[in-house]
């Protein structure tokens, strides 16, 4: 039996500076959530990028927190990527609640370029960009 | 269990060189704060690179602590840790403080500061703080 897994809750953004909920649940053979990581396509979106995220209706992170501290770069290795938690937070089928917003048009007010770009992509594909959460999932004791 | 929450204090600032004071309750279940992190949320001119945005002090357990001093840079690989902090919190009383911005210059543009919290409660404090919060 495997003791990690690395689940992924996608999120779509459609407009800039919206707000989009987020609903899933853990897989069930895993017993503990080790760490999280936000993917986002471009290291612009960051710029005032929010978070919030529950499990099993318990808040870990305020709808306020920003992706910044809990994402990493390119320049970070990948088997460092993730953010730990401190504490022991149940997996095993917990429901997991939250919040992405996204920081708005003024996050690329120094690239007018890529906001074009994305502007371009927003009216092909009817969305603008996807976020990937990603949630590691163990059963190693903490 | 251990629980670890962060507390956000955010605060905008619209004015070149405005002086901007907050107080915040901290949940009583929480009793330790173990590390802060200061954050500027917003764009900034390229021309405000590496400078000093401002500085903020706070004060804990109702201004009987004065723990946090500590200036905001405008970096773009700015550090994402977390400060360390060594406070004991007395239950339901107020963390207060100022932030004071620091910017001469004219390509002035408002933005918002976040400080960060990571507090535990009693019995959530990690191998690493316990010494450090038992002792204060």
């Amino acid at each position: 039996m495997k003791n990690h897994k690395f689940q992924q809750i996608r999120v779509r953004v459609s407009d800039f500076g919206e707000s989009v909920r987020i609903n899933a649940q853990t897989d069930k053979q895993y017993a503990r959530i080790r760490g999280v990581y936000v993917s986002l396509p471009d290291d612009l979106l960051l710029s005032g990028a929010l978070l919030g995220l529950r499990v099993n209706n318990q808040e870990v992170f305020e709808d306020a927190h920003e992706v910044k501290l809990i994402t990493s770069g390119h320049q970070v290795a990948p088997n460092k990527k993730f953010f730990f938690f401190e504490e022991h937070l149940e997996a095993g089928g917990s429901a997991i609640e939250g919040k992405f917003t996204d920081g708005g048009e003024e996050a690329f007010a120094n690239n007018e370029a890529k906001l074009q770009l994305m502007q371009a992509r927003k009216v092909q594909s009817g969305y603008l960009y996807e976020v990937k959460i990603y949630l590691w999932l163990t059963n190693e004791p903490s | 269990m251990a629980v670890t929450r962060y507390q956000i204090i955010s605060l905008r600032v619209q004015h070149a060189g405005e002086i901007l004071k907050f107080q915040h309750k901290i949940p009583a279940y929480l009793t330790c704060c173990t590390g802060f992190k200061l954050s500027m949320v917003g764009v900034m001119p390229p021309a405000l690179m590496n400078t000093t945005l401002g500085r903020l002090s706070a004060s804990f357990n109702s201004l009987k602590e004065e723990a946090i001093t500590a200036s905001l840079k405008h970096e773009v690989l700015a550090a994402k840790d977390f400060q360390q902090l060594e406070v004991q919190l007395h239950p339901g009383q107020i963390v207060s403080g100022v932030y004071v911005d620091e910017q001469l210059s004219e390509a002035f543009k408002p933005y918002r500061v976040n400080l960060y919290l990571r507090c535990t409660d009693k019995e959530g404090q990690t191998t690493k703080t316990k010494a450090a919060c038992t002792t204060t």
